[in-house]
């Protein structure tokens, strides 16, 4: 599946062409003079096929066969899909230049790591199970490209969240059929052309099968870190402040949703004892602490997610009940904007001292100032979560583009070295 | 000395059995060859052989008196053997004509100019000069094959393998081909054919492949 | 198969220098992506659809392929609107129609088809050849080159294989539906074509070993800028820096 030029963010199209030019150097580096006639050839096989039209039920659908491109070609698989690409761009419009550094990294990464696995196991003597594997590697290589469509969607921002849904969804039926016929083409190759999938000697040497290893390892890796970046969106963040009577806070996981029922475990810093809580619906959480001092809480979402965050909790001075500063984990920013909230004018002192009277008095005055403060602050410490909330999810799809900068610069590196090699 | 000697060649390819076996085959200064033979008789196969792009499970490969083992072995020798591959559209990849025409003689390390010059000649003298803006695809079969023929002319080989050169040419064609067998000053030349015929006269030599071995024919 | 119309014509666009004309493309579409208020977008669209039209291509053809960009672009009408949090415009049942979300598909469809048309325009009026050879001037890895024109090349021969062996399987009585049997005869049928298309790369690469061929292409011809070439930069270099002037006044 294309994703049409003009929908995905910035961040995303860089990061996406960076690893596209990280997986054009590696591959092109995988294609001998000898080879190319044979690769470009496969490449133009796949840009036909690609045109056929397979029913399905009582519709019909592309095929993408990434995945018996990946077992056919392994890491030339990248520059076969990306020239294809181009060709489609140029031939029928259906893309442009900005959106194929995403498009050739969606749907060579599957196809390269589920190829490169799968041709480990293809082997002349077990030809059925040697389909299965394939056309297991042809599912899944377009249900991975369905999830990285997905992903490159979710992450251009929260509006795509449907849409993405919706086309990983529609992938599911074409990586059933992409199975069988990759299955299918690998069974038929094995009986007529074993050399094409790798099975020209019978005897591996270990060497080879070491450097398939090796890339197979590799390809696993990059997977690994693009894939989690949907994983990433459930880790846990806690924000947590003392509002002069009690400390509150609240637990979010990165994507904004709030952590219903999570467990809190409290303890202060200087003691051994600690208790549990739980937070409620909407992942808020306030308990009474015993006295001023560093508070560390540790909350565990499940699924091994883990935050934590210390509050520090000031002596009182003589002539107050007590003197909040909260301490919010995760921003400076947001924990600045708190110092500045919390913190009362140093006017306020000024008064009351001038104010004869009894002490007690001053402590109720005190007391009531603090408590009507609170609930007029109430509104611009929510403001303030939201703030956060939103502020660590630009961190994350910051995380995502540098990730894609420095592989772009690792392939403008490896790009380097293979002009040099010449 | 021989142009081409091949003594004991066997191959066969997977799932096939032997093609050739232990098959030997000679070639002179100035002999005339025409190899007959069925469908997938191994015609083919002998001319991949002869010019080491594939290698026999057994037997040698001399070339103009030389021993060729290594890839490295046959590069010098394929410069003065042109093969003329059965599909033109396996030798024809330039974007024009002229392009694909001159690609040989580049690479033999002529500049620009001359190749563009020989290049141009060669064209001339099959009859296809008008053609040499064209895209090769989009020509016509028996036009795709005489441009074929240009570029392999036009690296002045000694000798010519020529695979089906007739298949597909129109009468004036297959005449302009033949003149140019018969005027240029070839060592030697092979062709594979089915059409004997329209090569009588030009002929030294018809040989038969069959089952793996060359016999010779006395008439056709 | 589709072949290379629009690339047939006689337009300024058409003559344009290739090398030229992908540098534009790339520019401008990059701009295009970083753009985000409505003013230059419109402006890009415009200036898109008049370079389009400049090239005097079919129109008939233009709007078939602008149809086929734009059905992603529909889908995202009937979706994002309502999925987008922010004002609600007005509420239909369970739906919200938020302002936010139409104008964020409205930012998308002004995005997706500047960038297109000026694709259309400066990539799809030269030949693949033509781009090929620029590629090539213009440093790309030779690899990925020769892989492009390679394909080209034999894309039509590998076409026509394919539309053969269909057809012979047709003329037996195949037809597709949804089973088991139709997916086997297509992974047969495309094994085959794979198979055919090795073995074709294999004599490919013989032939041209047989040519003395080393790794290196030469090439025969060479691009020269003209004055038209010029004219083409400094209007994209007005346009460019007028659309980003528009977005930061913004």
């Amino acid at each position: 599946m294309h994703i049409s030029e003009g929908v995905l963010s910035v961040p995303v199209l860089a990061a996406g062409a960076a690893i596209t030019v990280a997986g054009l150097a590696v591959g092109i580096r995988k294609v001998p003079p000898k080879e190319l006639p044979k690769v470009a050839l496969l490449t133009a096989a796949f840009f036909v096929a690609s045109l056929v039209h397979v029913p399905i039920g009582p519709s019909n659908a592309h095929l993408v066969l990434n995945g018996l491109l990946g077992v056919l070609l392994g890491w030339a698989a990248f520059p076969a899909i990306f020239i294809g690409l181009v060709l489609q761009a140029v031939l029928f419009q259906f893309g442009g230049l900005t959106t194929l550094g995403v498009n050739t990294a969606n749907m060579a990464i599957p196809g390269v790591v589920f190829g490169l696995i799968a041709r480990r196991f293809l082997s002349l003597e077990r030809s059925t199970f040697s389909a299965v594997i394939a056309g297991f590697a042809g599912g899944m290589s377009v249900l991975g490209s369905g999830l990285l469509v997905a992903i490159s969607l979710g992450l251009s921002g929260d509006s795509f969240s449907l849409v993405s849904r919706l086309i990983f969804t529609a992938h599911v039926p074409i990586a059933l059929v992409e199975a069988f016929i990759t299955g299918f083409s690998v069974r038929f190759l094995l009986r007529v052309r074993p050399e094409m999938v790798g099975c020209t000697t019978p005897l591996k040497t270990e060497e080879s099968a070491k450097k398939t290893l090796n890339a197979a390892l590799l390809a696993l890796i990059v997977f690994l870190m693009i894939v989690p970046q949907g994983a990433q969106a459930h880790r846990v963040n806690l924000f947590a402040w003392f509002d002069g009577e009690n400390i509150v806070g609240r637990a979010y996981y990165l994507n904004g949703r709030p952590a219903m029922e999570a467990v809190l475990k409290v303890k202060k810093e200087d003691s051994t004892e600690s208790f549990h809580l739980k937070t409620d619906k909407e992942g808020r959480f306030s308990f009474t602490p015993k006295g001023p001092g560093n508070y560390e809480l540790v909350l565990q979402a499940g699924q091994g997610h883990m935050a934590k965050a210390v509050v520090k909790i000031k002596p009182v001075t003589a002539s107050r009940s007590s003197k909040g500063n909260g301490s919010a984990q995760g921003n400076a920013d947001a924990k600045a904007a708190f110092y500045k909230e919390k913190e009362k004018p140093p006017k306020e002192d000024s008064v009351i001292k001038g104010v004869p009277g009894s002490i007690k008095k001053c402590q109720d005055m005190e007391k009531t100032l603090d408590r009507l403060l609170r609930r007029q602050l109430e509104p611009i410490r929510r403001e303030l979560e939201a703030l956060a909330v939103s502020q660590s999810k630009v961190t994350l799809r910051d995380v995502i583009s540098g990730l894609g900068y420095i592989l772009g610069i690792v392939g403008i590196w490896a790009y380097l070295l293979s002009r040099r090699g010449k | 000395m021989s142009l081409i000697d091949l003594k004991n060649i066997s191959f066969g390819y997977p799932n096939c059995g032997l093609v050739l076996s232990n098959l030997d085959f000679k070639v002179d200064e100035g002999e005339k060859i025409a190899l007959l033979g069925g469908n997938g008789a191994g015609k083919t196969t002998l001319f991949y052989i002869i010019l080491g792009l594939l290698s026999p499970f057994s037997g040698e490969v001399e070339l103009f008196g030389k021993r060729c083992i290594t890839e490295k072995d046959f590069s010098g020798p394929r410069k003065r053997i042109g093969l003329l591959f059965q599909d033109p559209d396996d030798q024809l990849f330039s974007p024009s004509v002229i392009e694909d025409v001159s690609f040989g003689p580049l690479n033999l390390g002529m500049n620009r100019k001359e190749a563009l010059e020989i290049s141009r000649y060669w064209l001339e003298r099959l009859g296809i000069l008008h053609l040499e803006k064209r895209v090769p695809y989009e020509l016509s079969g028996g036009e795709k094959k005489l441009v074929a023929l240009a570029s392999v002319l036009s690296m002045g080989p000694d000798v010519l393998l020529l695979d089906e050169p007739m298949a597909g040419l129109e009468k004036r064609a297959v005449e302009r081909f033949l003149s140019v067998l018969k005027d240029e000053s070839f060592k030697a030349f092979v062709v594979i054919t089915h059409m004997p015929r329209f090569l009588e006269g030009e002929i030294t030599r018809t040989l038969f492949l069959e089952r793996g071995r060359l016999s010779p024919v006395r008439s056709c | 198969m589709t072949c290379e119309h629009m690339a047939q014509g006689k337009s300024l666009l058409h003559r344009a220098d290739p090398r030229v004309k992908i540098i534009i493309a790339l520019l401008l579409s990059l701009e295009v992506v970083f753009l985000s208020s409505l003013t230059p977008l419109f402006l890009a669209l415009v200036s898109a659809a008049f370079m389009l039209l400049s090239t005097r291509i079919d129109t008939r053809l233009l709007l078939k392929r602008l149809l086929v960009v734009n059905i992603f672009v529909v889908l995202l009408w009937l979706i994002i609107p309502f999925s987008t949090p922010g004002p609600a415009l007005f509420t239909l049942g369970p739906f919200t129609l938020t302002s936010t979300g139409l104008l964020l598909c409205l930012v998308i469809t002004l995005k997706c088809n500047a960038i297109v048309m000026f694709n259309i325009s400066l990539l799809s009026t030269s030949t693949v050849f033509a781009l090929a050879h620029a590629l090539d001037h213009l440093k790309v890895p030779s690899v990925l080159v020769q892989l492009f024109f390679f394909s080209w090349r034999y894309l039509h021969v590998l076409e026509e294989e394919y539309r053969r062996i269909k057809r012979a399987a047709e003329l037996r009585g195949f037809k597709p539906g949804t089973n088991l049997f139709t997916y086997r005869t297509y992974a047969n049928i495309l094994g085959t074509l794979f198979v055919r298309s090795y073995d074709r790369g294999q004599r490919v690469y013989w032939a041209m070993v047989c040519r003395g061929f080393d790794g290196t292409f030469w090439l025969l011809s060479h691009f020269r800028l003209r004055r038209t070439d010029f004219l083409l930069m400094s209007s994209t270099a007005l346009l460019s820096t007028s659309l980003l002037f528009i977005q930061w006044r913004n």
